[in-house]
């Protein structure tokens, strides 16, 4: 297997590797860090209902959207990712997709053990420590080829990604940026120093020599270098980040597997957060404050009626 | 047809892709089967193509999502998309829930209906897909 060992790259960078090996139809192994913080939006996601677009243009946020599946994401350089290209014939690709998350994220849960995280793999994509998420990952068809991409989160600014998020109201976004908190954690909790990035390439290096057995490093040629070009233009275009996706009728942030920050607006106006369709949080909205109501707590939210 | 607790109506053709495909003329209809709709799991969001887009057997087109993954539509067919399905679009869920009857993804009018000749009647496709559900088996015994 071709290894990139990146290291620090540049933003958009850090998305066209893989896109640009897949396009090529080069198998391979990307392991890299962002030199900047940019949202990268799922190639389904919707960036009129999803993103605050003036925010993120007040604070010079880059934007990307890519080819693979999983949402919105805040990326930035206090996060490690690793980014698997496999050709689609390739007989390590499982039947059933969701396997292929459960392999290819192995080397992520040893190099968060190392970090002393005991985490594990929540379906379909998700790696969590003590029930809180730490990573996200995404996999797609590009190509002739495969790619899965997914972090580490050695930190996570929570009040930037509650930013740049599409908001209905002040409250919603206090409410998100708790939820985040509560609901995921980082490598920073865990440890008293930073974590070199370098160390963190070599364990993942380790670990995905267990999976392809040998990893060579690559050569990046001119055909690469290009493509990688054409990738940032393609993923950054605006009628790219303008195509429409999904959209819902309320307003409804994905904040984990399963836990959901939704907002509600007739006569009055709600938030309420979910975990597995049930009701755990419920507020009310008057005056421009919050306030809880336990009423609705621990029901089933798709009976609510307001 | 029942088989391993996936059903797969006797009226309908079928191909690999787990795509089931019903006649109306020279129209066909097009979803994914039940084997189909459970291997991509919950459906969240789909790309259909465009009415009056001309799609070649085998092509790749639009994308579907499920979980964190995203792949292509194939096309089991050649010929012109004549409807899609616009429900779906905003509410994907018969895809998984009710494949056969609200879940059908789009209706093509036939470029060359020998093609149909490609398919799987019911009886066949239940035997190709208790074949995968082995292969399958056999690739979880791998994991453990």
């Amino acid at each position: 297997m071709d290894l990139y060992a990146l290291g620090r790259i540049s933003w958009w960078e850090s998305q066209c590797y893989y896109h640009a090996l897949a396009e090529l139809g080069r198998e391979g192994l990307v392991l890299c860090s962002p030199d900047e913080s940019y949202v990268c939006l799922g190639i389904h996601d919707d960036l009129s209902q999803e993103i605050d677009i003036d925010y993120c243009q007040a604070h010079d946020i880059n934007l990307l959207r890519r080819k693979i599946g999983g949402g919105v994401v805040l990326l930035d350089e206090n996060q490690f990712f690793y980014q698997v290209v496999l050709k689609r014939s390739n007989k390590m690709i499982p039947m059933h997709k969701e396997l292929l998350f459960e392999k290819m994220l192995q080397p992520a849960i040893q190099v968060y053990e190392k970090l002393g995280m005991q985490t594990k793999w929540k379906a379909p994509a998700d790696l969590v420590c003590n029930g809180r998420k730490c990573s996200g990952n995404g996999a797609g068809e590009i190509g002739d080829c495969v790619a899965l991409s997914g972090n580490v989160l050695l930190n996570f600014d929570y009040t930037c990604m509650a930013r740049v998020l599409k908001s209905p109201n002040i409250k919603y976004t206090e409410l998100l940026e708790e939820s985040m908190h509560h609901n995921m954690c980082t490598v920073a909790e865990y440890q008293y120093e930073p974590v070199p990035h370098d160390l963190v390439m070599d364990w993942f290096c380790e670990a995905f020599e267990q999976i392809f057995e040998e990893l060579q490093p690559a050569i990046i040629d001119d055909k690469l270098k290009q493509q990688i070009i054409l990738s940032r233009k393609a993923l950054t275009a605006p009628d790219w980040l303008k195509k429409p996706g999904r959209r819902n009728t309320n307003r409804k942030v994905k904040i984990s597997e399963g836990v959901y920050l939704h907002h509600l607006k007739n006569e009055s106006e709600y938030m309420f957060l979910t975990r597995d369709e049930l009701i755990k949080e419920f507020y009310f909205l008057r005056q421009g404050e919050i306030y809880r109501d336990s009423t609705y707590e621990c029901k089933p939210y798709k009976n609510l009626k307001l | 047809m029942k088989i391993n607790n996936y059903e797969f109506p006797d009226d309908l053709l079928y191909n690999k892709e787990s795509y089931w495909l019903r006649r109306i003329g020279n129209r066909v209809q097009v979803g994914l089967s039940d084997y189909g709709q459970r291997e991509i799991g919950d459906v969240l969001y789909l790309e259909l193509g465009k009415e009056g887009q001309t799609i070649q057997q085998g092509e790749e087109f639009g994308s579907i999502e499920a979980g964190k993954w995203v792949g292509s539509l194939q096309a089991p067919i050649s010929g012109t998309i004549a409807v899609i399905n616009e429900e779906l679009l905003v509410n994907p869920k018969p895809i998984n829930e009710n494949s056969y009857k609200n879940g059908w993804l789009y209706e093509i009018d036939m470029a060359d209906n020998t093609q149909l000749n490609d398919m799987m009647d019911a009886e066949k496709y239940s035997r190709w897909v208790e074949k995968q559900v082995w292969l399958e088996a056999q690739e979880g015994e791998k994991h453990e």
